[in-house]
């Protein structure tokens, strides 16, 4: 069936709108196919489609089975069209690397979830350790990975003394200006997050995102 | 059915991905909203209907059965057969006596527009609270006559120049000791010594703290409720089976409980009243918990007396309350901090929604609290006197008061716009524990606004 170039990008939007990951990749083999630039499906199909889903996630029409749901149809989409890229387009559309994970003593999950989902539609490749991750696991993951940005996340007044600790950790091996440091969770603020010597914090995922991109503008 | 079959299965069950348990949770809730048509109305607070209320019952047991409960752990699940939970249900204890002297009561399980009173769970809970202060802050709320069971005190963070007790670490246990001798003192210079009390995250977040504590503890350990909590959805750790193993091999009953989080997993307030039914059906099968509760947690405001928590406590509450003789408990965190009208205000909706519910009450706490020591006993007395009075209201009355007094602080439920009140010190005499005249005129203003609305409070 032949379609419109406005027609294949409208089908990338709906897909991710739609939760519907094999429409998605079906649009995305279809706009391959007839030649459209891999770049602009991805900026204009499937980014303005999952930027809509993370404004509903905010206003809270949708929820985070719907969030998860669709940021894994917009990753299908952009795991057809990546190899497609030349490189400089490669590098537009990559955000960069975030290694995130709940500090250690600390098992709660979901936050760090949300904020993992959100990275990953945003196009950051997103390395995620899990929950009660110590402080030493979260640089050899960024050693490994080459990463551009460490995300920790701490729900309890007890745990968040853990990110002050990542801090020093990094400081007394030498990695504290190989990579940007961001914090949240429920007892974090912006004022611990200076106190710690932080390089961001976000209140949610949405403003996690956000201050991901500043950090990785600031690195490069 | 037996703890150590629970336990067995939790080493045996089948094996599964932690994201897929939760996603299963979420697409199986949703699946038996559709099939139960079960949906959200935001026009209402407290809901009135009955077959609504079955409905997300027969679904919350369905979920339970189609998904168990997960051990995050070794990444099995602990699953039931429905006979196995009708069973269970069929033998829950209704009501049990707890206490010493004129402070044993009896804590009940409760119906939809039960007449009876409900007994009140509250104290400073999640509060950081100063070493100096410890006591007199304590003592407070022990005064207070009509909270009927002390829910653990405020919390010990820092302690000989270490400012933020890490979990785990040897200051924690040590503060836990500290804890237990001077909660001791707070009770006994109170004048409730064998006062009931939910004990536990005494000092802070591992195991270890709470075994530090328990040599000190000077009653029997019958008299103390031992709180375990499942994580949002469904989830339960090996830590988590084994501080029930050894609370289990003490004797000390359970208070067993979770927040399923609207927004989160649970989804929406219709998806996760039907979560929310699972977990407490769970919460007494897994832990054999006397006490069962509920704290209905939104994703985006933290706290749980928006109206999305309202409408859901409701519907969960009048499930639970209507098919099971569950002894349950709702709790109350708002986003108004104390010493403000607000959080007088949302302590009171929640308070009315859950009482002709057919829950009991714990509460009212910060959600987020800005300074140590920031709770004051005045909002337990009200919220106390509040939840008395729900009980001569059809559910209906209750729904024109809730969504009378949620228009009083929907627009100010986000923390950065909540008031921020004042800490223990400013809100009482700390050497007379009197409170302050300003504090006490909050107080009589935030009741006249009740009365206003249609409370029967005495003045």
């Amino acid at each position: 069936m032949s379609m419109s170039k406005e027609e294949i990008l409208k089908e990338l939007r709906e897909g991710v709108l739609n939760y519907d990951e094999e429409r998605v990749k079906r649009a995305a083999k279809k706009a391959l196919e007839d030649g459209i630039d891999p770049y602009v499906a991805i900026t204009e199909g499937l980014t303005p489609a999952i930027r809509e889903i993370g404004e509903k996630f905010e206003r809270m029409e949708i929820f985070l089975p719907q969030l998860t749901i669709a940021a894994k149809a917009m990753e299908a989409g952009v795991a057809v069209l990546e190899p497609s890229l030349d490189k400089a387009q490669g590098q537009k559309v990559k955000q960069g690397k975030v290694v995130i994970g709940t500090v250690q003593g600390d098992i709660h999950s979901i936050g760090k979830n949300i904020v993992a989902t959100m990275l990953k539609a945003a196009g950051f490749e997103v390395i995620d350790l899990g929950v009660d991750v110590a402080v030493d696991k979260f640089i050899e993951a960024a050693e490994r990975s080459n990463a551009d940005i460490i995300a920790a996340s701490a729900l309890m007044s007890f745990t968040k003394v853990m990110q002050r600790d990542l801090v020093e950790y990094m400081k007394s091996v030498g990695t504290r200006d190989k990579y940007k440091l961001m914090v949240g969770g429920g007892p974090v603020n912006e004022e611990w997050a200076r106190e710690i010597g932080a390089d961001g914090y976000a209140e949610d995922a949405i403003k996690a995102v956000k201050v991901a991109k500043e950090l990785v503008e600031k690195k490069l | 059915m037996e703890f150590w079959e629970v336990a067995r299965r939790a080493e045996v069950g089948p094996m599964m991905k932690e994201s897929d348990f939760d996603m299963k949770i979420s697409m199986t809730a949703m699946e038996l909203a559709k099939e139960h048509d079960i949906v959200y109305d935001p026009s209402v607070y407290v809901s009135s209907d009955d077959s609504m209320a079955d409905d997300v019952w027969q679904a919350g047991l369905e979920l339970l059965l189609r998904c168990g409960v997960y051990n995050v752990s070794n990444k099995r699940v602990i699953t039931f057969a429905e006979d196995e939970v009708k069973n269970a249900l069929r033998h829950v204890v209704a009501e049990f006596e707890i206490g010493k002297g004129k402070d044993r009561i009896k804590i009940r399980s409760r119906k939809v527009e039960d007449r009876t009173k409900p007994t009140i769970f509250s104290g400073a809970f999640g509060v950081e609270t100063t070493l100096d202060m410890f006591v007199p802050f304590n003592q407070a709320f022990v005064q207070e006559p009509l909270i009927d069971v002390l829910f653990h005190g405020g919390h010990i963070q820092s302690i000989d120049g270490i400012t933020t007790i890490r979990a785990n670490s040897a200051f924690e246990v040590i503060a836990a000791r500290i804890y237990a001798e001077l909660m001791n003192q707070a009770l006994i210079l109170g004048g409730r010594p064998f006062m009931p009390i939910v004990w536990g995250v005494a000092a802070g977040v591992s195991s270890l703290n709470e075994l530090g504590a328990d040599s000190i503890m000077p009653r029997n350990p019958e008299d103390i409720l031992r709180a375990v909590m499942f994580l949002p959805e469904l989830k339960l750790d090996d830590v988590l089976l084994s501080k029930t193993a050894h609370f289990m091999n003490y004797g000390y009953p359970l208070y067993a409980g979770t927040t399923p989080v609207i927004g989160g997993y649970a989804g929406d307030a219709n998806t996760a009243a039907i979560v929310a039914v699972a977990e407490q059906i769970a919460t007494n099968l897994v832990f054999g918990a006397l006490v069962n509760h509920i704290g209905p947690q939104h994703m985006r405001y933290r706290s749980q007396t928006n109206p999305a928590s309202l409408w859901m406590n409701s519907v969960m509450g009048q499930a639970v309350a209507r098919n099971s003789n569950l002894i349950t408990t709702t709790s109350v965190t708002t986003a108004g901090r104390p010493g403000s009208m607000q959080m007088h205000l949302e302590g009171a909706a929640m308070a009315i929604s859950s009482v002709v519910s057919g829950r009991n009450l714990l509460g009212p706490r910060p959600a987020q609290p800005l300074y140590p020591n920031h709770h004051n006993p005045l909002h337990s007395r009200l919220f106390a006197e509040v939840a008395h009075a729900a009980t001569k209201l059809k559910r209906e009355e209750a729904n024109e008061i809730v969504a009378k007094l949620v228009l009083t602080y929907k627009d100010t439920l986000d923390f950065d716009k909540s008031p921020k009140g004042k800490p223990f010190e400013q809100s009482y005499d700390v050497k007379t524990l009197k409170p302050t005249e300003e504090n006490l005129n909050l107080y009589r203003e935030a009741k006249a606004k009740l009365i206003d609305l249609g409370l029967e409070l005495e003045i």
